[in-house]
């Protein structure tokens, strides 16, 4: 079992770099739909973990975890560099990696353009990127209520037989 | 867990209604029906075989449901009989592509398979079909498009369902091969023992099917 508060010790010159204000990694995050803390805890490009992940705050992992991912309440950003095998249990789980392993997220799941998801979801929301390449099953309940710019139609009607209709370019 | 070793198409862009020379959008009554037949109260597990989309996702972000994307057209059209040539071959072949497990038993009540009876070879198909019943609730809907022209696209197309109520059809292919041209007689010998509830001739050319038991 790994302990965060543990292991930031030990890469603690990772934790600075994303605590550095002028570093502009996180706040470019900002203009997706799902934003992510600057002050998350990191598990740098050339770590390797093998084991059980715990803790008490947002998780950035640029490097390389096996095992599994038990962050309750808090959000796990799979960043592009990172290679996961493990199942994940958090909030919010951003997924710009590689991750093979189930995903269990309270709030939502986001796998973006340059992700690679194969496993499981749970969630009551989940996003596909543009390119976003994803294998496995997602376990939806129904959202209480639209959310904005929600364009599902409530009933679709099709009444037009044998009439295709070529979208113009 | 899942091999990671297969190319993809990206295919959520056509959600976001991107036009392309290659793809267009059709009416699919027949769909439409079967997904407002759908109840918000009940349950349901869903196999989309087609690679995984946004516009599925949403569809059926209102239902509860489980929704199974394994994204295997091409690995399934693989599959020969040649190669596979034994019942427990192919049951190994879908089971590694399509990810169910015994232990994993699925209940099924709604399969996409979209056009890809057109490209599988007739005992793979019927494999298929076996493989499925394992893993299918007993009021299950089986939904697909048969190519009723002479020729068709030499792979199978990519669909997305869009949310203004039609079918996105994106043609992964220019080049055409000879299509089977199945009638109703000779599908329900490779599905049997599903029975046509409904099916209708499009002006694209397809012909839109529901089977059920």
């Amino acid at each position: 079992m790994i302990d965060m508060k543990q292991f930031k010790d030990n890469v603690s010159s990772k934790i600075k770099a994303h605590h550095e204000p002028e570093k502009p990694e996180f706040h470019e995050k900002e203009t997706h739909a799902v934003s992510v803390k600057t002050n998350a805890m990191a598990i740098g490009a050339s770590i390797h973990i093998k084991g059980d992940v715990t803790g008490n705050e947002d998780l950035v992992i640029q490097g390389h975890v096996e095992g599994t991912i038990n962050l309750k309440g808090h959000n796990v950003t799979i960043s592009n560099s990172a290679k996961v095998k493990a199942n994940i249990e958090a909030n919010q789980i951003i997924v710009e990696g590689e991750l093979t392993g189930d995903m269990n997220g309270d709030e939502k799941v986001v796998i973006r353009a340059t992700g690679h998801a194969y496993g499981n979801i749970v969630a009551p929301r989940v996003t596909l990127e543009d390119g976003a390449m994803f294998k496995g099953s997602i376990e939806m309940e129904p959202r209480q209520g639209r959310v904005a710019g929600d364009t599902r139609p409530g009933n679709i009607t099709q009444n037009k037989e044998s009439t295709d209709l070529k979208v113009a370019p | 867990m899942y091999d990671a070793s297969y190319s993809y198409i990206p295919l959520t862009r056509v959600d976001q209604q991107v036009s392309q020379d290659t793809g267009f959008a059709i009416n699919s009554p027949i769909l439409f029906d079967l997904l407002n037949s759908l109840s918000k109260e009940a349950h349901h597990e869903i196999l989309d075989i087609c690679p995984a989309s946004q516009g599925v996702i949403d569809l059926f972000s209102g239902y509860s449901c489980k929704l199974y994307l394994p994204g295997c057209v091409k690995e399934l059209c693989e599959i020969t009989s040649d190669e596979y040539d034994t019942a427990s071959k192919l049951y190994r072949a879908f089971t590694r592509r399509l990810g169910f497990y015994k232990k994993q038993k699925a209940s099924l009540n709604v399969i996409f398979l979209w056009d890809l009876p057109n490209y599988l070879d007739k005992q793979v198909m019927k494999g298929l079909i076996d493989y499925l019943s394992n893993h299918m609730h007993e009021q299950v809907k089986l939904h697909f498009y048969i190519h009723s022209q002479q020729h068709m696209p030499a792979s199978p197309g990519s669909y997305s369902i869009l949310p203004e109520g039609k079918v996105w059809l994106e043609n992964s292919s220019d080049t055409t091969v000879k299509s089977p041209l199945y009638f109703q007689e000779a599908l329900l010998s490779l599905f049997h023992p599903f029975k046509v509830k409904r099916s209708m001739l499009l002006s694209s050319g397809l012909k839109e099917y529901i089977l059920e038991l």
